[in-house]
């Protein structure tokens, strides 16, 4: 049984579609392993809704029914995007604990068409604002590899799911690294596509010009697998792109010749802990023995992401989340009062501290009287931090840089430094302030505890992206 | 200090929150810590830049104006804290 959960969803697809396997043994195997976990990954499982899914694969199979790659394929789907029916979409909050949607996700949309089989909603911080699963009204998030420490976040969850094999497949969101982050705390493979790659429609809103919903898997060909699954244009999502969607699977098999990464020096400052660059650097190396070439590059105004991210994010979180007010959906205060005691006491009982201190923030960086000194001035140096990348992408095919600064902290490190919390996203925000695309992979063990290396593209270039890092993980032991 | 105790409860106020004092005391510490990092950005000279990188080039998408009917108003007040009908109740919005 246990030998199931080894498999990578390439091959769980290619032994249900010979039918070695059917879809009700694979399906069952993952939910048993996720009821025997103590990890916190789960917000909550849809065993019989999955389990009747598996079954309708399985029959249709034998009826000689054509069938997607994909059919039969579980997956789990982190707790902020929407699933239509009774089992609820939290955004691990007490605010929208019993929210049961009336609709479904463009991204599960895409899952149902190509048959795959969600087992569950994934813990995750609340409102996806965090770094380490800490932030959930359901629990921490424990760490796969020491349950001391943080998976990262905000999607710990569905990352140390993937880590611990509780499923082959799972869907993130990335916002300032939220897939990126947890993926190389856990040691696994998580992309954020290029913003509009995959439609956000479904996808509770945190920041509406930084959020991705992309893959993470054990492997990169997973990750591509399920890309192509859930990319492409969504009249729903009026950022979606119009732009094709590539044989992301194909591209895996192409080499690595002639190929030129950019190490951003401001990626690895003398501050950076040797033992992380170390790791980091022999990645570097192989993929010169690999043949790509690599060449020192500047993005200057990397300094000021930070700054910028925290600004540009918490003011769009400050709107998005003024929608939940007790009116049409989730937590109302059972205190009786006018219409604006009812607004504060339900937003009140029903957010989180970190919730809380960002919608603050990002009320205040809009109020009247600061919007020009910091939102404004913050987008002028987003537009700054574009600009280094077109400019690098000029000379470099990639980029590639740490994806932290350290590996995984123990639970509590941060409780009273919100700042110090925030400066852990310091490689990966420039990615969703530019919209480009980015992937972490394993890069090794510091100490036991998994770090990760990042490769950075060209805007709808994850192609590349997919390819070089499929060959680099290759090589990683 | 770019924000005092006053201008927090200000703030909380237009958020449509409700912060107890140690609250507001914690939230002035951690907003003053927050907003004094991010002063950083003056350092950027942003002069002639423009803040809508992400729309160069791009215009937003036109849906055609035609009417479709939503279905589901049962489904849509499932969730509803208090409804009526195909109505959501609240507290009385005039006095």
């Amino acid at each position: 049984m246990s030998d199931l959960r080894n498999l990578s969803a390439s091959e769980l697809s290619a032994k249900l579609s010979s039918g070695e396997l059917t879809s009700r043994r694979v399906c069952e195997t993952f939910l048993s392993a996720i009821e025997q976990d103590s990890h916190n990954c789960m917000i909550s499982v849809r065993k019989e809704e999955a389990l009747a899914e598996a079954d309708q694969v399985d029959r249709a199979r034998s009826d000689g029914e054509k069938l997607p790659a994909t059919a039969g394929v579980p997956l789990i789907v982190k707790d902020n995007i929407v699933i239509r029916g009774k089992l609820p979409t939290t955004c691990a909050s007490k605010i929208l604990a019993n929210f049961a949607s009336p609709y479904d996700a463009h991204v599960v949309e895409k899952i149902n068409e190509a048959k795959m089989i969600v087992l569950g909603k994934a813990n995750m911080d609340e409102f996806a604002m965090g770094s380490s699963n800490e932030n959930s009204a359901f629990g921490p998030v424990h760490g796969p590899v020491d349950p001391e420490r943080v998976p990262g976040g905000s999607s710990g969850g569905a990352a140390a799911a993937v880590a611990l094999k509780l499923a082959p497949l799972a869907l993130g969101s990335d916002t300032g690294g939220s897939i990126r982050q947890p993926a190389a705390l856990c040691g696994v493979a998580g992309l954020k596509p290029t913003y509009g790659r995959v439609s956000r429609y479904g996808l509770v809103a945190f920041g509406s010009s930084l959020d991705q919903i992309g893959p993470l898997a054990r492997r990169v060909k997973d990750a591509a697998l399920l890309l192509s699954v859930v990319a492409g244009h969504d009249s729903r999502d009026s950022t979606s792109a119009e732009v094709q969607v590539p044989d992301y699977q194909g591209a895996l098999d192409g080499g690595l010749k002639g190929l030129k990464i950019g190490l951003p020096a401001e990626y690895f400052p003398d501050s950076l802990d040797s033992r992380v660059r170390e790791k980091v650097d022999a990645q570097v190396e192989k993929l010169e023995s690999l043949g790509a070439e690599t060449e020192n590059i500047s993005l200057p105004h990397t300094e000021y992401a930070i700054a910028a991210y925290y600004i540009i994010a918490t003011a769009e979180a400050s709107a998005n989340l003024a929608r939940f007010d007790g009116v049409r959906y989730g937590h109302r205060s059972s205190e009786s009062g006018n219409l604006i005691e009812m607004y504060r006491t339900s937003r009140n009982e029903g957010f989180g501290a970190e919730v809380k201190r960002r919608i603050m923030l990002g009320t205040y960086v809009l109020s009247a009287g600061y919007y020009d000194a910091y939102y404004l001035k913050a987008q002028k140096v987003r537009t700054l931090i574009t600009r280094d990348f077109t400019e690098a992408f000029k000379k470099v095919d990639l980029i590639l840089t740490p994806t932290t600064p350290t590996p995984a902290w123990k639970i509590g490190s941060f409780e009273d430094d919100p700042v110090s919390m925030y400066l852990q996203d310091i490689f990966t925000v420039t990615a969703n302030l530019s919209g480009v695309p980015a992937i972490s992979i394993p890069a090794g063990t510091v100490d036991g505890l998994p770090v990760g290396v990042q490769l950075i593209g060209r805007h709808f270039d994850e192609s590349t992206i997919l390819k070089a890092a499929g060959r680099l993980e290759g090589e990683v032991q | 200090m770019a924000v005092s105790r006053e201008d927090v409860k200000k703030i909380a106020g237009l958020a449509r929150l409700e912060l107890g004092e140690k609250e507001t005391e914690r939230m002035t510490r951690e907003m003053n810590d927050i907003l004094a990092y991010v002063e950083k950005l003056n350092e950027v000279d942003t002069e002639n830049v423009s803040p809508h990188s992400f729309l160069e080039g791009k215009q937003t998408p036109a849906m055609p104006d035609e009417i479709s009917r939503f279905g589901n108003v049962a489904e849509a007040l499932k969730n509803a804290p208090k409804a009526e009908g195909s109505f959501f109740i609240v507290p009385r919005v005039i006095e």
